[in-house]
């Protein structure tokens, strides 16, 4: 089998190429509707933060990640502009967490970062978050879902949370601060095919 | 919270790929602690309301025991309840 070695694909009409190849092999194709950004392996932090994800590139962001904890997780998550976390007190949010049969529903204002973890003591924590106009001078919006299990026979738990940021602020990354565990973190761009 | 082992951050540049692992800052160690002690509010909060609709459940039972109905009639008529 031959090997065709490149780094762009484009029709000799287009004006930008289809495919774009990168050194590591990660192909992005032009009007695909999510766009690979970035993919963090952890290994031993206990938070991740990440820079210059959140361009003018695209307008909403898919973040996804996967943990294996060796305590409570509580994952949180800040917005983050210029390497500089944003701690004020301008996250609010409403949730429902649900464990066996029971639902709890509730709401926190003015917190520090929005929660994203579901409940109790689990070793397995996965997320997907969907994180709207981070990079516009305007207020940030989440939505996340959460899950939390715990193969030993333990019940397992789920958390959904709606957010806001109250700053009219463009921001340019995110942390996301954990307990000890290891896992991966991907983030991807919303493409509108332009 | 009293924590003796400082953590780490992983700090990523997506433009860059840059990547630096570090200590918290004592600031930052801090806002952490912060976080956690919040965390653990909001597990105890979510495990009281656990407890107290255990608590109405068990009560709402031996009140319908005390009635007359059996387990077997309380599971027909609330299904949910045991």
């Amino acid at each position: 089998m031959s090997t065709l070695k490149t780094a762009n694909l484009q029709h000799p009409s287009a004006a930008s190429p289809a495919i774009v190849l990168d050194a590591d092999g990660n192909a992005t194709v032009a009007g695909m509707g999510l766009v690979h950004i970035n993919t963090t392996t952890i290994t031993s932090a206990t938070a991740v933060s990440l820079d210059s994800v959140f361009t003018s590139s695209y307008r909403n962001y898919l973040i996804v990640y996967d943990l294996v904890a060796s305590t409570t997780a509580n994952p949180t998550l800040r917005l983050r502009l210029s390497g500089t976390d944003n701690t004020a007190s301008e996250y609010d949010q409403q949730y429902i967490l649900s464990s066996s049969s029971t639902v709890v529903a509730g709401a926190s204002n003015a917190q520090t970062s929005w929660g994203i973890a579901a409940v109790g003591d689990r070793l397995y924590t996965t997320a997907t978050i969907d994180i709207f106009r981070p990079n516009l001078a305007a207020p940030t919006l989440l939505q996340a879902s959460s899950g939390q299990s715990n193969i030993n026979g333990g019940s397992s738990g789920n958390r959904t949370t709606t957010g806001s940021h109250r700053a009219s602020t463009s921001f340019d990354g995110f942390t996301v601060a954990f307990s000890t565990a290891t896992g991966s973190l991907s983030v991807y761009g919303y493409s509108n095919g332009a | 919270m009293g924590h003796d082992m400082i953590d780490t951050i992983l700090i990523v540049n997506a433009a860059t790929g840059e990547t630096v692992e570090r200590e918290r800052t004592a600031e930052e160690q801090a806002q952490r602690e912060a976080d956690i002690a919040a965390a653990v509010a909001a597990e105890e909060e979510y495990a009281a309301a656990l407890a107290a609709e255990m608590q109405a459940k068990k009560d709402a039972i031996e009140h319908a025991k005390s009635l007359g109905f059996t387990d077997e009639m309380i599971n027909v008529m609330y299904p949910n309840l045991t």
